[in-house]
């Protein structure tokens, strides 16, 4: 594959991506399509947009009068009449005659046309012709050794005409050949393909670029639609390249997820938030769109789950109150059934969104409501359409998405190479209590934490508190804690999980414990030699349960505290140190600094140098 | 009332003439007041024949029969018709 072929830009929404540049300038384009599959809007709209660009043009109407092309076009805001009257576009008319009998005697040429087409040239200084249609111009259709000759009779005279000629032809019905003259094909340069599939109860209409001679070109099908401004293509290439490492990162709204990736996201990147029902998507969704509009940014926020006064209602009532924003015009919610609206008609109207208000940011909560009012193909054609449209018009985005169970494995991987980012939100039933997680599994081009943070929903937002072991060198074996009793009161499983493997690994018994209750009765059924204690617990916090342990009857009562939390805050360690703890330690900890401020709590010298003390 | 006979043809083809010399023979039995013939040369009158439509040479447009005309595509080779579309347009072969 060469770029050596001159091209001319179609400017056809989205087109001009597909065929790496445009039309093969001088050479002869064949779009094949079924009647009503758009080849005559896209003739014209090409055609119009050649004139735009200075290149007069001539349109041969053989299936529809010049009056009725004008008509048409005007309708759809191409200006034809004007650029019939700028003399750069001349329809020149070849439809049948209808007010007498045409009858065949004999053998024939296409000479008249191509003779007219020369003092067309002449006349106008014309550079593109477009046919519509050779099937019309065969009708009734000659013996096929006709057809070809005739066909091939007409190319050759554009191309010696040096024009740069787009040819519209039926689609066959079954398969075989491509169109039902079946001879077009082989002698033009490039093939353009639209297809009409109903899908389910939705239309769906696609292009794709058969063939290109001398140059390469995005294969497949793509989506497009007919819109009230013409035909408007979604390039699928959505697979773009990371951002640079030194993007400019923006807060997520949400600022221990901002932690979690180290900074913030990426500015125009994709963000997949996905997570089962009620995890917290919509809220995360809600403050990442608050904070690109409390930066002055315009953000526009598709909502698909709920009517707009419910959703405005809803953030209102979580003490993220929306109004204001909408009200000083940076925030537009825009609340719509996807079902009610073909996913062309939904992209369609989120490229005008992006061209009309130009918004730094959008927010689409949820794409499942989209993928569920679809066929898989289209809701796949329907993303990797909007990715491209993003990544073209350089936005942020951030899509929620309802799965449930496995997160990481549930989604299509197209999903996975179109998002910058990837949010894992979740939940497990513990009792009584909800414990919500939120993981960082993807962030392009940036280092990340990849383990599961603990989550909590409240008032104005989501508040997350890091795993308690920070990812570190694995300790050794070095039995600094050996024989000592510990007991491990932490509610977070993995938490409680990964301290009990590191003081383990160290040489401690650990009795761990999820909450205050069973704490209590784990202390009274055997005094460990330390306490390492949470002081968010489900039931009663941490302070309250040392509280009732230093009040406990016994020397027992004296055991060694160590809190182990997220709360930093210097309350808290003064609450801590009047509850009776003896050490604070702050999450996310050194797995050495774990076993060190242990050692040091039960009187041993510690064996390790922590690469940081945050006791 | 003449019936007006426009022969297109293009130059160096030999469709073209055969059809002339077709037409010649045809007409040969017509009254010339009655049926007049003329010939264009496409790439002479190309804005005529973009007037009448012609895509396809030889065309032979038959004006003044009626209301219509007709249009007849080829080389004229099958006589008849050219004959056929006149009787009926009205004008009678005298011999």
């Amino acid at each position: 594959m060469s770029g050596s072929v001159d091209k001319i830009p179609t400017t056809v929404p989205g087109l001009d991506r597909l065929t790496l540049g445009g039309l093969p300038v001088g050479r002869s384009v064949l779009i094949v399509g079924k009647a009503g599959s758009g080849k005559t809007i896209l003739g014209l709209q090409t055609a119009v947009s050649f004139v735009r660009q200075g290149v007069p043009t001539i349109f041969l109407c053989v299936e529809e009068s010049p009056a009725d092309m004008v008509e048409t076009g005007d309708a759809l805001g191409f200006d034809v009449s004007g650029a019939v009257t700028s003399g750069k576009l001349r329809l020149s008319d070849a439809t049948r005659p209808m007010d007498g009998p045409l009858v065949v005697s004999g053998e024939y040429d296409l000479s008249g046309l191509v003779h007219r087409v020369e003092a067309l040239v002449k006349a106008t200084g014309a550079r593109a012709i477009v046919l519509d249609s050779a099937t019309a111009l065969f009708s009734p259709q000659p013996p096929p050794e006709v057809v070809r000759s005739l066909f091939f009779q007409l190319v050759h005279a554009f191309r010696k005409l040096e024009l740069t000629a787009i040819i519209l032809a039926e689609a066959a019905s079954g398969e075989g050949t491509l169109t039902t003259l079946g001879v077009e094909d082989y002698v033009c340069d490039m093939v353009i393909v639209l297809r009409n599939i109903v899908d389910g109860e939705r239309r769906r209409r696609t292009i794709e670029v058969n063939k290109y001679r001398r140059s390469a070109h995005q294969k497949g099908e793509y989506p497009f639609t007919i819109t009230a401004r013409g035909i408007s293509i979604f390039p699928l290439d959505a697979g773009a390249p990371p951002p640079p490492a030194d993007a400019a990162r923006y807060s997520s709204g949400f600022s221990g997820l901002d932690t979690m990736i180290m900074g913030g996201l990426f500015r125009d990147s994709m963000v997949i938030v996905r997570g089962p029902t009620g995890s917290g998507k919509t809220l995360l969704a809600g403050l990442y769109a608050r904070a690109g509009a409390a930066r002055g940014e315009r953000v526009i926020y598709y909502g698909f789950e709920e009517p707009r006064s419910i959703l405005l209602g809803n953030y209102e009532t979580i003490g993220m109150p929306m109004a204001e924003f909408v009200r000083a015009g940076n925030l537009r919610v825009e609340c719509r059934y996807p079902e009610a609206l073909g996913l062309e008609d939904l992209l369609v109207g989120i490229r005008s969104g992006l061209e009309e208000f130009d918004p730094a940011l959008i927010v689409l909560d949820s794409i499942s409501s989209i993928e569920h009012s679809a066929s898989e193909k289209s809701f796949r054609q329907f993303m990797i359409g909007l990715a491209s449209l993003l990544r073209e018009h350089g936005k942020g985005a951030l899509f929620t998405q309802t799965v449930t169970g496995g997160a990481a494995e549930q989604t299509a991987p197209y999903l996975s190479t179109i998002a910058d980012a990837i949010l894992a939100l979740d939940y497990n039933t513990r009792g009584y209590e909800l414990e919500r997680t939120l993981r960082v599994l993807k962030m392009r081009g940036s280092a990340h934490d990849t383990h599961p943070y603990r989550l909590s929903i409240q008032a104005g937002g989501l508040r997350v508190e890091p795993h308690a072991i920070r990812p570190g060198p694995v300790v050794r074996a070095t039995g600094v804690l050996s024989g000592l009793s510990v007991l491990l009161v932490e509610d977070f499983a993995d938490a409680r999980e990964t301290a009990t493997f590191v003081l383990e690994q160290a040489g401690a018994r650990v009795r761990a414990v999820p909450d205050a209750a069973e704490a209590m009765r784990a202390y009274r059924a055997a005094a460990p030699d330390v306490i390492v204690c949470d002081l968010g617990l489900p039931d009663e916090d941490g302070f309250a349960f040392l509280e009732r342990v230093r009040a406990s009857p016994g020397p027992g009562a004296r055991v060694p505290a160590v809190a182990f939390t997220a709360w930093g805050q210097p309350q808290d360690r003064v609450r801590g140190e009047q509850a009776g703890f003896q050490h604070h330690l702050l999450k996310p900890v050194e797995p050495g600094t774990l076993v060190n401020t242990v050692a040091r709590a039960a009187g041993r010298a510690a064996d390790q140098a922590p690469a940081s003390t945050r006791s | 009332m003449s019936t007006q006979l426009v022969l297109y043809v293009s130059p160096g083809s030999a469709l073209s003439l055969k059809a002339r010399r077709n037409l010649d023979a045809v007409l040969a039995g017509y009254d010339r007041g009655v049926v007049s013939l003329e010939v264009r040369d496409v790439t002479q009158d190309a804005l005529k024949a973009e007037e009448d439509r012609v895509v396809f040479t030889p065309t032979l447009i038959l004006k003044g029969l009626g209301v219509s005309g007709a249009w007849v595509v080829g080389d004229l080779s099958d006589h008849d018709t050219v004959v056929d579309l006149l009787r009926l347009g009205g004008v009678e072969r005298p011999l």
